[in-house]
């Protein structure tokens, strides 16, 4: 482990008691994350990947319950941390950028007044100093008459325009790790790439270290450095982005990337591949692998799947009954079958 | 396929997961019913007491509430501690009449306005809501115009006029706030009737052809039912409440008549050696105007509960 | 937006013209003012002579589009049984009442907001359902009935407060509880529920996402938000409140115009009556008008429709 490592998790879990039971959306997720690496969380809706960012920020809900073997930010473990210490770290050391920039900035204010107010609290409550920094970052993210706009209310910015916003105001304190839940999700297809590519330009400008959740993979592809795919709650797949990519493993993962259209390789009007069902309840008890039911090798030994991850040379693992080979030669079925 | 090989558990949707369970909506459903039942209970047992004053009164339980004795004026109620008459459990009024009898006819005056002002006024509200919400643009302006001018409008001071001008009496009283409280069903009904005229199958109904008053009867009414209810148990109560204020002010039911805001009217010059007789009456007010505000809130979260 | 406001104030003049003339008409129509001018002892001959001086002869849409003329130019007439102009006699009571009206809708703000914020707070805890009991309790007590049990518990038994009368600001304390209590179980339950969804909202999770301060989150991003639409309603719960005040005023003998309408009423003084119906409608009006406003100017998209 390189000692520039942020933030180590390991075993995380996400309990939530709901009428039903109790409901495990996030069931024993490992990563970290070191300095200038993007690692980019991919599922699809449902998997645990938004409980997850708000489990390390300390923005569960009430009701939910965290749980981990190990949650070490900047070499702290902050698992036992009271309201008040992490909310010392919120905003400073860590920080996040939402799905929904149309309500994640608040109507009364001014965008001034909300970028100016983090800067304030945390490091100098001084006016000027926060202001001239507001507009150097709003600038940074490309928004041009940077001055004037601390002046104007959310609804008077487009929603492009505000997620710039929700970026400079991540950035005001210049934090260690920034958190971007699905942060284009909520945006028009034009907007999306350029702000993803803002945000890995910052990133690397800023040498922060970065968590992207996504269910794009195009966008993955391109800006992460480690990718973890998860399914159902836990980690079915993790590796360096490329590794990932190049020869996915497990069946889900593989699933996945063939959904997605690659330029010179998909041909025109084939048809795009998809994963039949739909992400299982996780209330109550859980066991084995929880893709079974949608799996195309699937197997009575899926049923009995203990959860330990295969590990592969280059940090490339993978949690499935099937051996690497084997796994392998599934998923170049799969690709054929699109193809 | 695997699903076949491997038959899991059944699959809950997302929409199952996040639902409350059966037995959660059951606590829930019982907590509200809490004051839905009480409500209904003591809701039900004024109306007995009502209903069958006169029975009570033929049977003895009760005496006549215009029969004055002089010689028996101001009696203490049970609970005083000195000089207690037997024969009148809660004393007497300043003319000697058994103020048990006045509270149990009360009721029944109380009810009687309740009851005819909401008819009158639910009607009124009722049909302009509708017909605003159905047919829209001009009308509603209309409508919406007319409501907004009734609500600019003092109900309390202006209530008071009308009987000033047409002379106080029970069915003044009655005719007068029920020409007046109809707002709150007119704005109730409007927006209702907009969102139901927005219904797959009542578009499907105007698209057949069917006539307006076919569509609003057979169509949109039921939808609007529920609401309709609860609207009405509110300006019940509030129509109870402001018959005993303008009774209490003088310009509402007149004497000899046993209004409980009458009664507390002609109690006020007693109040500080008699103060019974102020309790009393508001009290048994409180107690049918609150019965009746659980009844309410209880049957629109059990209507909503049924309607998802 | 200057067309939305100046299309609502054309309306809301509209809507003033119409309450003055349904009043005008009621009390017309319905009893001879002249019997009430001329008293009991009036011969046939007075009457005729003060239905000619004061034009009750002349049709009533003409009698009242003059009083309405002199009235837009702030002259209402003549007391019928004062004998003073009605100007001079509300001028000099609404004092009274606004005090009366300003200090019930601040009670009822004071005690609603916080109670409405903690309950929010805390869905289902005990001071949740504390706050709802009020609520129901407040909603089915009669308010002049409430008032009359503080005059015996507070004024008689304690001797804490003064019962009748407007001389002192003690004078002022139980009719501006029993008129402000009347309006807290709406405003509490509006700020118990705007706050609820202003809590669950995602700019106060971006708030906390900042690291901002508990008391920060609360005050400046989730209270403020929660706010303006309780604000609105106490503004129009205002309008209602000034008519609530005839019965406070009565009874306290507090002596405001709620308390003149009474006294005109007994006396049937038409002219101080239709005076003060038309004040009651203007303030509920412009109320109205402004909490529209001020939703407009909150929310854009209101007034583009």
């Amino acid at each position: 482990m390189s000692k520039d490592v942020i933030l180590d998790v390991r075993n995380l879990k996400v309990d939530i008691p709901v009428s039903a039971g109790m409901l495990h959306p996030v069931r024993g997720i490992s990563f970290s994350v070191a300095r200038g690496e993007t690692l980019c969380i991919v599922g699809e809706s449902g998997c645990g990947k938004s409980l997850t960012s708000l489990a390390l920020m300390g923005l569960l809900p009430k009701t939910a319950t965290r749980t981990a073997d190990k949650l070490d930010f900047l070499g702290q473990d902050i698992r036992d941390l009271k309201e008040r210490q992490m909310a010392a770290l919120r905003g400073v050391n860590m920080a996040m950028i939402f799905q929904e920039p149309m309500t994640s900035l608040n109507p009364a204010y001014t965008i001034g007044n909300q970028l100016i107010e983090v800067y304030r609290r945390h490091i100098d409550p001084g006016k000027a100093e926060a202001r001239e920094r507001a507009i150097f970052l709003l600038e940074k993210v490309g928004i041009s008459a940077a001055a004037s706009r601390l002046s104007q209310y959310p609804h008077q910015l487009s929603g492009g325009l505000r997620q710039r916003v929700m970026i400079a105001m991540a950035l005001m304190c210049g934090p260690d790790v920034i958190i971007a839940d699905e942060p284009t999700t909520a945006l028009d297809v034009t907007i999306q790439a350029q702000i993803l590519h803002l945000l890995a330009d910052l990133q690397k400008e800023f040498q922060m270290g970065m968590i992207l959740i996504t269910h794009d993979l195009g966008i993955v592809a391109r800006v992460a450095d480690k990718v973890q795919v998860m399914y159902a709650g836990s980690t079915v797949e993790e590796g360096p982005c490329q590794a990932v990519f190049d020869s996915p493993l497990h069946p889900y993962t593989s699933g996945l990337l063939r959904c997605i259209p690659v330029p010179g390789k998909t041909q025109r009007g084939s048809r795009l591949g998809s994963v039949p069902g739909i992400v299982p309840n996780l209330v109550g008890d859980l066991h084995g692998c929880m893709f079974r039911n949608r799996c195309d090798h699937a197997e009575a030994a899926c049923e009995a799947l203990a959860g330990d991850a295969t590990q592969l040379s280059d940090g490339h693992a993978f949690t499935c009954r099937m051996t690497p080979d084997e796994a392998a030669q599934a998923a170049r079925q799969t690709a054929r079958e699109v193809a | 396929m695997a699903e076949a090989a491997l038959p899991l558990r059944r699959q809950q949707t997302a929409e199952e997961i996040l639902e409350p369970s059966p037995l959660s909506k059951l606590r829930k459903r019982i907590f509200k019913n809490y004051s839905f039942l009480i409500g209904a209970i003591i809701l039900i047992l004024i109306l007995v007491v009502a209903v069958l004053a006169p029975v009570f009164e033929a049977l003895g339980l009760i005496q006549d509430p215009y029969a004055q004795d002089l010689a028996k004026r101001l009696q203490n109620p049970f609970w005083h501690e000195k000089k207690v008459d037997p024969d009148h459990v809660f004393g007497t009024d300043k003319v000697g009449r058994d103020y048990l009898s006045r509270l149990v006819y009360g009721a029944q005056i109380s009810l009687l306005i309740g009851f005819s002002t909401m008819i009158i006024s639910g009607s009124i509200g009722t049909v302009l809501g509708v017909t605003a919400g159905y047919f829209g643009g001009r009308v509603d302006m209309v409508v919406n115009f007319i409501i907004n001018t009734r609500l600019a409008m003092p109900v309390f001071l202006v209530a008071m006029a009308a009987v000033v001008a047409f002379g106080a009496s029970l069915w003044v009283v009655i005719l007068v706030l029920g020409l007046f409280l109809w707002d709150r069903f007119a704005v109730v009904m409007r927006s209702i009737t907009m969102q139901a005229r927005d219904l797959d199958y009542v578009k499907a109904a105007r698209a057949l052809g069917c006539s307006p008053p076919y569509i609003i009867v057979r169509e949109i009414f039921p939808n609007v039912l529920s609401s309709l209810t609860v609207v009405a148990t509110v300006e019940m109560a509030n129509a109870i409440l402001l018959e005993a204020a303008l009774s209490f002010l003088g310009f509402g039911v007149q004497a000899p008549t046993p209004s409980w805001g009458l009664m507390l009217n002609e109690g006020r010059e007693y109040m500080f050696f008699s103060p019974w007789l102020l309790a009393l009456p508001g009290t048994c007010l409180f107690l049918l105007v609150l019965a009746i505000n659980l009844f309410g809130d209880g049957l629109r979260d059990v209507t909503l509960e049924r309607e998802r | 937006m200057l067309v939305y406001t100046l299309k609502r104030s054309f309306v809301a003049f509209l809507i003033l013209i119409v309450v003055s003339g349904l009043t005008f008409s009621l009390s017309h129509l319905s009893a001879d003012p002249a019997l009430t001018i001329g008293g009991e002892q009036a011969s046939d001959e007075d009457i005729e002579a003060i239905r000619k001086f004061y034009g009750f002869d002349r049709p009533i849409y003409e009698q009242y589009f003059s009083w309405l003329g002199r009235a837009l130019q702030g002259d209402f007439g003549e007391s019928y049984h004062y004998k003073q102009p009605v100007v001079d006699m509300i001028s000099g009571r609404i004092g009274t009442t606004m005090t009366l009206g300003v200090l019930a809708i601040l009670f009822a703000l004071i005690v609603s907001i916080p109670l409405g914020t903690v309950a929010a707070m805390r869905p289902n805890s005990l001071i949740d359902r504390f706050a709802l009991l009020i609520a129901v309790f407040g909603q089915a007590l009669p308010t002049f009935w409430f008032a009359l049990m503080m005059i015996i518990v507070f004024g008689v038994w304690w001797r804490m407060l003064p019962i009748s009368g407007n001389t002192t600001w003690a004078h002022f304390v139980m009719p501006t509880i029993a008129l402000g209590y009347y309006a807290t179980p709406a405003l509490m339950r509006l700020t118990r529920a705007g706050m609820i969804e202003v809590l669950e909202s995602d700019y106060i999770r971006t708030a906390r996402a900042k690291g901002l301060s508990p008391t920060s989150i609360l005050f400046k991003h989730a209270l403020r938000n929660a706010i303006i639409p309780v604000v609105a309603l106490a503004a129009v719960w205002f309008g209602f409140m000034l008519g609530g005040s005839i019965v406070i005023e009565t009874i306290f003998n507090l002596k405001g115009i709620g308390w003149l309408s009474y006294d005109a009423l007994l006396r049937s003084d038409l002219p101080v009556v239709q005076a003060i119906v038309l004040i009651f409608a203007s303030f509920y009006v412009v109320l109205t008008l402004l909490a529209d406003l001020l939703n407009a100017y909150l929310d854009p998209r209101i007034s583009v429709r």
